[in-house]
């Protein structure tokens, strides 16, 4: 590992031509490619073949292979940037983590939403130090050059010395590609990149159900809860599609829900879990499918004015889906997850519960900042959006009743890995994986037959090394 | 923003004494783990409110924060429902062990009655929370805004908001802050 990274910074510093080089992720990847060999050569990353999936620890914990994650998979991927609701005037932005940068993402004058590094193209100063504002203009705090909401640069302010042919050259730096799905906004840094679609594939019909179940589609209840825990940002997505350990780390307030009348027992849990559909898709997404226990009542976690949106947006087929095994959990490749989930807290009623989406945001192999929105339907009622608000954080959010536990066990897996031994070990993902996928499974992805195996894991690991080997 | 504190507070020692005393038995009780105690020190309707701020830009004023975001809102049931999980070694990793932690209580005041029979205060707290080698120790500070009222001669917490000075947690969970 020393010799690789004396290497490295030998090829960096060879590079004649690096400073020259319009575009340094160029350098940055000839860099990164010599930094994979060596990795590699220690030992493979991923051992996938037949009934085994072994992976080293190492890629959790690893600063080298992380710095290779943020080139090959961050600044290559469709990342989710926000809501459209959080930006809906003319003006308004948002600072949001794009890989290892910050960007502006901002509505312009023109009502369309674009996306730019967070840096003036004069020295680099960061144009906005918050979280969020709206300005037509920008300016550079350091020198005044200005920008519009279109990222061009309307005046240096000592414009006298300035060739004004540069001005179109200077404008702030666009995200390669800016796409919005129904509201999500999603940018990638690569230009060439497959469209925002293409990267949802078959994902897409089970993501109208969770955002565009009604007529006018979700808005963000209020701005994300934000929080930093010790993890690497893999262990949360792949969590977010690991349907074993609701059932034993999140033992207490399960254990607690089903004081409720008519709640089913932990056995009648276990059963319904491992009778439903573990859906994957090539992509690398995953979704853990919620089973709904025989007896309750069609869409008794769902407020009735809701439930006839939903017969007017989604289809008999989606209908169904969400009603019999809801897309209760799931993860977008590669740091997107949401949760809708139905734990009572109150075990006197039962509540209507906000869809909670994720980001999962890297600071480094071992802090992940997570970024945690709480999405109901407009039109729910203020009363409705604050209900669904209160259920969800209750249960999902740094104050929440499961997330405390979650954070635990995600905390602790990587102090233990930093250990020299403990590093050496791999982590087991190989449960299920001899079986066969589920036939007549009649919704789209690919789905097997229990949600207790590890296929949806599989599958984002899959992707991770293809795009980490530049094979996809 | 909150209004500017009245420089005059117009409430007798023996209330300020005894809002002071009640503030400082909380903090003991929830410092030495003693929840289900502290569940009788809230009232029937009790309401409590965490929230953290989101920062904003704006060219009109310096105020740091434009929109809060709720991290909890709870009340008597939810909180017997965090108890129940929190008192069972089998149902909490977050709390199994139980973390160190130390809360500093200050800035006490209370604001005069307006004919209600509510105890209007406002207080600041720094809540330290470590455990070992296993978690990085964390200091939460925040501002609260509390409502009590007496019950059969004794304060009940009635309602509590309570902000945090942080806009993004460096804690990996909020766990037994209250």
């Amino acid at each position: 590992m020393l010799e690789s990274s004396a290497g490295e910074s030998g090829d960096w510093l060879g590079i004649g031509t690096a400073l020259a080089c319009p575009i340094s992720i160029q350098c940055k990847v000839a860099m990164s490619m010599s930094v994979a060999k060596s990795v590699e050569r220690v030992e493979p990353w991923i051992e996938d073949r037949g009934s085994r999936m072994r992976v080293s620890r190492r890629i959790f914990a690893d600063p080298d292979i992380h710095a290779l994650e943020i080139e090959r998979i961050f600044n290559r991927s469709w990342l989710f940037l926000g809501h459209e609701s959080e930006i809906p005037q003319p003006g308004d932005y948002v600072i949001r983590p794009m890989g290892s940068d910050q960007v502006i993402v901002w509505r312009g004058a023109d009502g369309g939403v674009r996306a730019f590094l967070n840096a003036c193209r004069h020295r680099g100063m960061a144009l906005c130090r918050a979280d969020s504002g709206s300005a037509r203009r920008i300016v550079c705090p350091y020198h005044g050059w200005t920008y519009d909401t279109t990222g061009a640069l309307r005046t240096t302010s000592f414009n006298q010395h300035y060739d004004p042919a540069e001005f179109a050259r200077l404008g702030l730096t666009p995200v390669g590609r800016l796409e919005r799905y129904r509201g999500l906004i999603f940018a990638n840094w690569d230009a060439q990149a497959c469209s925002l679609e293409e990267h949802f594939g078959e994902l897409k019909w089970y993501l109208d159900i969770l955002i565009g179940r009604t007529p006018r589609g979700m808005s963000a209840i209020a701005p994300p809860q934000r929080w930093v825990i010790e993890t690497n940002w893999k262990i949360p997505p792949l969590n977010f599609i690991d349907a074993q350990h609701a059932l034993r780390t999140h033992t207490g307030p399960i254990s607690i829900a089903q004081q409720a009348p008519g709640a089913p027992s932990p056995q009648q849990m276990e059963q319904a879990a491992d009778a439903t559909a573990s859906v994957t898709f090539p992509q690398g997404h995953g979704i853990a499918t919620t089973p709904y226990a025989a007896h309750l009542p069609e869409f008794f976690d769902h407020a009735p004015e809701m439930v006839a949106y939903y017969k007017q947006a989604l289809s008999r087929e989606q209908l169904a889906q969400l009603r019999e095994a809801a897309p209760g959990v799931g993860t977008i490749f590669p740091n997107t997850s949401w949760v809708q989930p139905f734990v009572v807290i109150e075990t006197d009623r039962v509540p209507r519960i906000a869809l909670n989406w994720r980001n999962w945001q890297p600071r480094g192999p071992n802090e992940v900042e997570i970024w945690s929105w709480y999405f109901a339907p407009a039109e729910a009622s203020e009363e409705l959006r604050a209900e669904m608000h209160r259920a969800a954080f209750q249960t999902f959010g740094v104050g929440g009743t499961l997330e405390e536990d979650d954070s635990e066990v995600w905390s602790s897996i990587t102090r233990t890995i930093q250990g020299s031994m403990a590093a050496r070990g791999f982590m087991d993902f190989s449960c299920g994986m001899s079986e066969a996928t589920l036939e007549g499974y009649r919704f789209p992805g690919t789905a097997y037959p229990s949600l207790l195996t590890e296929h949806a894991q599989r599958a984002f690991l899959r992707r991770w090394r293809r795009e980490m080997e530049g094979t996809s | 923003m909150e209004e500017v504190i009245r420089e005059r507070v117009a409430v007798s020692d023996r209330t300020y004494r005894e809002v002071s005393e009640f503030l400082f038995r909380e903090a003991a009780l929830l410092d030495e783990g003693r929840f289900k105690e502290w569940l009788g020190m809230l009232s029937e309707e009790v309401r409590y409110r965490l929230s953290a701020p989101s920062l904003s830009m704006s060219s009109h004023s310096l105020a740091p924060s434009r929109g809060e975001t709720l991290l909890m809102d709870e009340t008597l049931g939810s909180f017997k429902t965090r108890v129940q999980q929190l008192t069972t070694p089998a149902f909490t990793l977050a709390e199994n062990p139980r973390p160190f932690t130390r809360r500093f209580v200050t800035n006490i005041v209370i604001e005069p009655a307006n004919g209600e029979d509510l105890i209007h205060t406002r207080s600041n707290a720094l809540v330290y929370r470590s455990r070992g080698a296993q978690m990085q120790p964390h200091v939460f500070s925040m501002s609260r805004r509390d409502a009590l009222r007496k019950v059969t001669g004794a304060l009940r917490l009635v309602r509590r908001d309570a902000r945090l000075d942080e806009s993004v947690l460096g804690a990996r969970n909020i766990v037994a802050l209250w």
